[in-house]
């Protein structure tokens, strides 16, 4: 994992000599949290590895302990098994001028190969050709072959590009280079048939479509087959109205990303995919805090921004 | 998120520093500040604080390269926000910034600085009433307080004088109240005489838990003036302890920094500080270093002698002979 642990050292994080780093890991993470930490030694930061309580779903706050923690370093690795990058606790240390790595999920297969080992200054400059298009756009639609007919507002919405390259403070999920943006709250209608992955809860990929169906800006109707029996039963077991909320559109942009594993940062990635976030995306640029927040990915989709068509069954279009 | 703990005894070592000690609550923020070398004894202790339902979380920092070396700002940030902190740790994280800055904010603090099994599993720390002692630490600790002149003897051969007017007495009770700290089983009262006011001749026939000396097989004899240890005389341990002191140059090495007196009634002597300094029947005088305790002198170094079977008598009263403390 030592050659993995570096890319995310000095090519997405850009840790120099003297910072102070933290690593946020769990006992499931401990080996890649290890090969960080050894990482960046390497590079001369200053290292501490946190392990938080346990949390009983993603994104649920971490304690103040943990929070502060985050407060006090410039860099932030989060290789957790159950994810915390749609926290206040991760949003906060970004405006105090952090640089947040998610590395949600992670596996010691990602560590190893995949999408961490493609050329991620390469893809920058069409994640943020993508980003722009969503901050300068008016309508997003999105279609797909299993049935999605899902349009949403991008009035007032700013897009982001996380090309999994920190220059400054702010966020990005390694390997899935991604550019998104929160919709227009209340606006996102129709019809997410999900085909590809849910990579959240122990989903993973989706073995009988799950059908989504939303109404100005919330999800109204899941249904589906098992796994939309069990999504469907744990929404509703949180007993808050936001995890329904329509929080995120994405595209996943990672050519080394080739095919749905059921590991979230390797899923959400795949070039030519995209997903639609629920729950919380405050962390997004939207503005509701939820209980928690999951991503749900789709095939070969075609994606219209205003006339302009963005991605055309599965394939960008978009040239920066 | 599976408890992987389910089902596993708890160590009572740890239970008992959780839950006696270090008085954890359902619901405190714990942090415990540990090192790669002592990971196993955070993981003990994080067991059976998750198991008294506290909101636990671990801090893994590299072993530090000297004592009272600063932990990172992240470690030190999420010790500001615990209510109760343990520090299993090779290196002490005791005299820092970050310990007093979560001291100042509240936090109560278990020292468990070089940690063994051993003490782990002691009578010293699993059948003692930490409670009951307490009470005779405050005592004594008050004795200290309002005292001016001390006089320390043994049958050994000690006969030490000094001041204590105007300082104020440590009191580690090892149950810690908001804002004091605990090297448990070390139950301890200390005192730091007034600079350069110590005189007599101090004869140490206990141990030396520092230096790989340990439990002493001959007696180090001191000779004190003016507050400083101006001659040793013994076997080995002498020759090695002040060939050490020496190398440093610095006469403050030499600078009698504290009177400690032990006072857990199970702990025995082994070598290893933690359990030492907390013999009933023993006293420790520190050298070197005391502005971590309240003194004037910065050192580089403070070690300590362990004397058995003390008379301390403070302005003409005897307040402890031997294990018995009369305050």
């Amino acid at each position: 994992m030592k050659a993995g642990a570096r890319i995310l050292v000095r090519e997405c994080a850009r840790v120099r000599p003297g910072e102070q780093v933290a690593v946020v890991a769990d006992d499931a993470r401990r080996p890649i949290a290890d090969a960080l930490v050894d990482a960046i030694r390497a590079e001369g930061g200053i290292d501490s590895l946190i392990l938080p309580p346990p949390r009983s779903i993603d994104n649920e706050e971490p304690p103040l302990t943990v929070a502060s923690a985050l407060g006090g370093a410039t860099v932030v690795f989060l290789p957790v098994t159950l994810a915390m990058a749609h926290t206040a606790a991760v949003r906060n240390a970004i405006t105090g001028g952090s640089r947040v790595v998610s590395m949600t999920a992670f596996t010691e297969r990602m560590m190893r190969e995949g999408g961490l080992f493609t050329d991620f200054g390469a893809r920058r400059p069409v994640c943020r050709a993508i980003a722009d298009r969503l901050t300068r756009g008016s309508l997003l639609r999105v279609t797909n072959p299993s049935g999605t007919e899902l349009s949403m507002s991008l009035e007032g919405v700013f897009g982001n590009s996380h090309a999994c390259i920190l220059d400054g403070p702010g966020f990005t999920a390694v390997p899935n280079i991604e550019a998104n943006c929160a919709p227009a709250q209340g606006t996102a209608s129709g019809r997410l048939v999900v085909d590809g992955s849910i990579p959240y809860y122990g989903v993973g990929v989706v073995t009988e479509p799950v059908v989504f169906e939303m109404t100005k800006g919330f999800v109204t109707g899941i249904s589906g087959g098992e796994q939309a029996d069990f999504l469907s039963d744990l929404l509703a077991a949180q007993h808050d109205p936001w995890v329904y909320n329509v929080a995120q559109f994405a595209f996943g942009l990672n050519p080394d990303c080739t095919h749905f594993t059921g590991e979230m940062l390797n899923d959400e990635g795949v070039d030519g995919t995209i997903h639609v976030g629920i729950g919380t995306s405050a962390n997004l640029g939207g503005t509701v805090s939820a209980k928690t927040h999951f991503d749900a990915i789709i095939r070969d989709p075609t994606v219209w921004i205003d006339e302009e068509s963005i991605v055309r069954s599965g394939e960008v279009l978009l040239r920066a | 998120m599976v408890d992987s703990n389910a089902g596993n005894a708890l160590n009572p070592g740890a239970v008992r520093l959780v839950e006696v000690n270090g008085r954890v609550e359902a619901g405190d923020p714990v942090v415990i500040v540990t090192d790669p070398e002592m990971e196993r004894f955070a993981t003990l202790v994080a067991e059976a604080a998750h198991a008294a339902g506290a909101v636990v979380t671990t801090c893994v920092i590299p072993v530090r390269g000297q004592d009272g070396q600063e932990p990172p700002d992240p470690v030190a940030r999420a010790m500001a926000e615990a209510k109760v902190i343990f520090s299993p740790v090779r290196i002490s994280i005791t005299h820092t910034r970050a310990m007093r800055a979560a001291l100042d904010a509240g936090a109560r603090a278990i020292l468990m600085t070089a940690y063994t099994d051993r003490i782990l599993s002691s009578p010293a720390l699993l059948e003692t009433d930490f409670h009951a002692q307490a009470a005779v630490c405050h005592r004594l600790g008050n004795a200290f307080t309002k005292g001016k002149e001390v006089r320390l003897t043994s049958p050994r051969g000690t006969s030490l004088t000094f001041s204590i007017e105007g300082r104020t007495a440590n009191v580690l009770t090892n149950v810690p109240d908001p804002g004091q700290l605990a090297p448990v089983p070390d139950i301890e009262v200390n005192v730091v005489p007034v600079t350069g006011s110590a005189a007599g001749t101090l004869i140490a026939d206990a141990s030396v838990p520092y230096l790989g000396i340990g439990i002493l097989e001959q007696p180090i004899e001191c000779t004190v003036e003016d507050g400083y240890i101006t001659r040793m005389k013994g076997g080995d341990e002498a020759v090695r302890l002040e060939t050490h002191l020496g190398l440093f140059g610095d006469k403050n090495c030499f600078n009698v920094a504290e009177l400690g007196v032990g006072l857990n009634p199970n702990a025995r002597l082994t070598g290893e500080m933690l359990e030492d300094e907390g013999v009933l029947g023993t006293i420790h005088i520190g050298i070197g270093t005391s502005h971590t305790l309240g003194g004037e002198i910065v050192a580089p170094t403070h070690y300590d002698l362990l004397m058995w079977e003390p008379t301390i008598v403070v302005d003409g009263r005897v307040v402890q002979r031997d294990r018995e403390v009369l305050g």
